[in-house]
């Protein structure tokens, strides 16, 4: 083994770096994966907090309630359904995303508690 | 930067996918897989159409790699011509031309899709390699078809969860990519050490 590493370093040092760099990223990206991995399988990871790029059907979806719930949450009942984003939303009311937050945590706990 | 990107999905729906497929196939860094991904999650919501994401991504990506191989084959030329001056490395270019000339149709095909990250390099070699370029084409094409339809299909599937699957589908993609490459490498090794079994080291 130490003789084929010496031979190696001696007539292909290149490739031996190389090979070397490439099995550690590997490694790193395994690793990496694993755990990522283990973060989704972790049932206390699996509600999404409201993100500035979301829309509220998205947040319909991951919530699992109604669309027009949602619209109703984020004032706007009367607005045309389009393409937006919290962020948006959040600006275009003066508000901020934590706001929104508080107001769908309320919402979905009531919704429970019924 | 992710978050705005995301922001940006939303904003320009399909457009946005097909610059980020045609930019992620040049080489250039651009979180492909996680767009896509919220690209089929958006199509979930109702806030996309398939066409919009899955459509104008597929687009984007077949006419990223014909750029590519485009980009190849022009510099194809130059690296020929410094070859010649170069005997040793002239014989490892061939080596890597014939492996192309046999393996060329599947190596482009995985590479479009299991082994994403090396996708863009495989454009530029195809091209420099002059592989046939119908065969480059038909591989190229099957294989984003089966990229954008895996993101594009788990991000609808699990709609609500796209960044966490972005996470660990990123990784893989790199795991996968680096280990052909280790494997690769490995095997070059090994090849190289075959004079030391016979007692007679080359002198490379």
């Amino acid at each position: 083994m130490l003789k084929a590493l010496k031979y190696f370093w001696h007539n292909h040092k290149v490739l031996l770096v190389a090979f070397t760099l490439a099995a550690m990223l590997t490694i790193a990206f395994g690793v990496r994966m694993l755990l990522f991995g283990i973060y989704w399988n972790d049932p206390n990871h699996q509600n999404q907090p409201l993100k500035g790029w979301m829309t509220p059907r998205y947040v319909a979806l991951s919530y699992g309630l109604e669309r027009q719930d949602v619209r109703d949450l984020f004032g706007l009942s009367q607005a045309p359904e389009t393409r937006i984003t919290l962020q948006s939303i959040a600006r275009n009311q003066n508000e901020t995303l934590e706001a929104l937050q508080i107001r769908l945590d309320a919402f979905v706990a009531s919704r429970t508690a019924e | 930067m992710n978050d705005l990107l995301l922001s940006l999905v939303v904003d320009y729906g399909g457009a946005l996918l097909f610059a980020v497929t045609f930019l992620s196939c040049l080489a250039i860094p651009v979180p492909s897989s996680l767009l896509m991904l919220a690209g089929g999650g958006f199509v979930a919501s109702g806030d996309l159409t398939l066409i919009d994401a899955a459509g104008a991504a597929y687009l984007g990506a077949v006419l990223g790699d014909q750029t590519g191989f485009q980009i190849g084959q022009r510099a194809g030329p130059m690296i020929k011509v410094k070859l010649a001056n170069a005997p040793k490395r002239a014989a490892l270019h061939q080596k890597a031309t014939a492996l192309t000339d046999r393996h060329g149709g599947t190596g482009v095909f995985l590479s479009r899709w299991l082994f994403s990250p090396l996708g863009p390099y495989v454009n530029f070699a195809g091209g420099a390699a002059d592989l046939n370029w119908l065969r480059f084409t038909m591989w190229a094409a099957i294989g984003e078809a089966v990229w954008v339809t895996l993101y594009v299909g788990l991000g609808y599937t699990f709609a609500d969860r796209i960044t966490d699957l972005a996470d660990i589908l990123g990784n893989a993609s790199g795991f996968m990519a680096a280990g052909v490459v280790t494997f690769g490498l490995g095997y070059w090794l090994l090849t190289a050490a075959k004079p030391i079994k016979s007692g007679k080291p080359d002198q490379d």
